[in-house]
């Protein structure tokens, strides 16, 4: 092993990564060669420098400030109807064909349900609403306005209630 | 699966008491990267705590492979990383004026002395330098795990060590006083 070999496996001596092969000739190098053995002696003096300088602790309060900060995140999380979703979506995608299917016929089976109920509710309800708007002139004795001249605030009134009353049907 | 993959699974649940254990366990290890990496402390505060709450959002896609503590300690490189690429490291030469000159006072200040040369040596060098330098000194990591946290091969590894050490055995040789020698 010449100098120019050892130079470029000096690194990997000192940090202990060489095979036991190339350890062995790189040791010898060093017996022989001063100007080897200096370089080394240099490389281990940076390590010890750079190590010499202990650093302080993490600060005592770093781990409330994380878990504080985490709770917020999670409390946030846990509030978005977004990441609700998002969850739901990734559950869905995670869970098996069975789940799946399960899963959507169940929503598919609710969602039918509650239109059918809905119609079934809406029904005597509209009609009720029907027959009242129909004489809402009447209850509201306006039949008085009915002779109004056209433009008139009156006959825009009248207009107005029975226009309303058809928007609402 | 090993006990930091359970908790893993707990914090992927939003346990903060699992994240506590988490943070107790690793925490020096992340500040230590961080506070070497970047020089400052309270920069090293906002990463260690970047980290360990990025553990929030990536607990429910984690998969055990290896160890935790590198996958940890990958994350906290790269949020070393980002944070260098939005700012530029401020190298500072003016070391902590002490008034007092009592013998105590005088080794503090020596103690100092050392520390800032340090400091300035790391953030003289290129990121991925700084950072296989912080792993491998100071995590005392082999090759082949830096080389998985930085995502590099071995070889890379050894290139970038290499190219970290002379620059920093001129960067201390210029600086005066502190030769490694």
């Amino acid at each position: 092993m010449n100098c120019g070999n050892l130079s470029n496996k000096l690194g990997r001596y000192l940090d202990g990564e060489l095979a036991p092969s190339s350890e062995s000739a790189v040791r010898d190098h060093l017996d022989s060669c001063p100007a080897c053995r200096a370089d080394a002696e240099h490389q281990r003096c940076l390590a010890a420098f750079l190590t010499s300088s202990p650093i302080e602790p993490a600060p005592a309060n770093l781990t409330r400030s994380i878990l504080f900060e985490a709770r917020q995140r999670i409390s946030a999380r846990q509030g978005s109807s977004f990441d609700i979703l998002v969850d739901m979506v990734g559950w869905f995608r995670s869970a098996g064909r069975p789940l799946r299917w399960a899963a959507a016929s169940t929503i598919t089976f609710g969602i039918l349900i509650g239109v059918m109920m809905g119609r079934h509710m809406a029904s005597p309800g509209e009609q009720i609403q029907a027959a009242n708007q129909s004489s809402l002139v009447e209850i509201y004795s306006l039949d008085f306005l009915s002779e109004s001249p056209s433009g008139t605030l009156s006959d825009r009134y009248l207009a107005m209630v029975d226009g309303t009353s058809r928007g609402e049907e | 699966m090993e006990l930091d993959d359970l908790i893993m699974q707990k914090i992927a649940s939003g346990d903060l008491g699992a994240l506590a254990e988490i943070v107790d366990r690793y925490q020096e290890t992340v500040w230590r990267i961080a506070r070497r990496y970047c020089g400052d402390s309270h920069e090293a505060e906002d990463i260690t705590q970047e980290t360990f709450l990025r553990l929030l959002s990536v607990a429910p896609r984690y998969q055990p492979r290896g160890k935790f503590s590198s996958y940890l300690i990958t994350i906290a490189c790269r949020i070393c990383l980002d944070r260098s690429a939005k700012k530029a490291p401020v190298l500072s030469n003016e070391l902590p004026d002490l008034a007092d000159r009592s013998p105590s006072a005088e080794e503090l200040r020596e103690q100092q002395e050392r520390e800032e040369m340090v400091n300035l040596a790391l953030a003289s060098l290129p990121e991925n330098q700084r950072l296989a330098i912080v792993l491998k000194y100071y995590e005392e990591m082999d090759y082949a795990s830096i080389a998985a946290i930085l995502q590099v091969s071995t070889k890379a590894v050894d290139g970038l060590l290499t190219r970290a050490r002379q620059a920093l055995a001129c960067r201390i040789d210029q600086s005066g006083g502190g030769s490694p020698e």
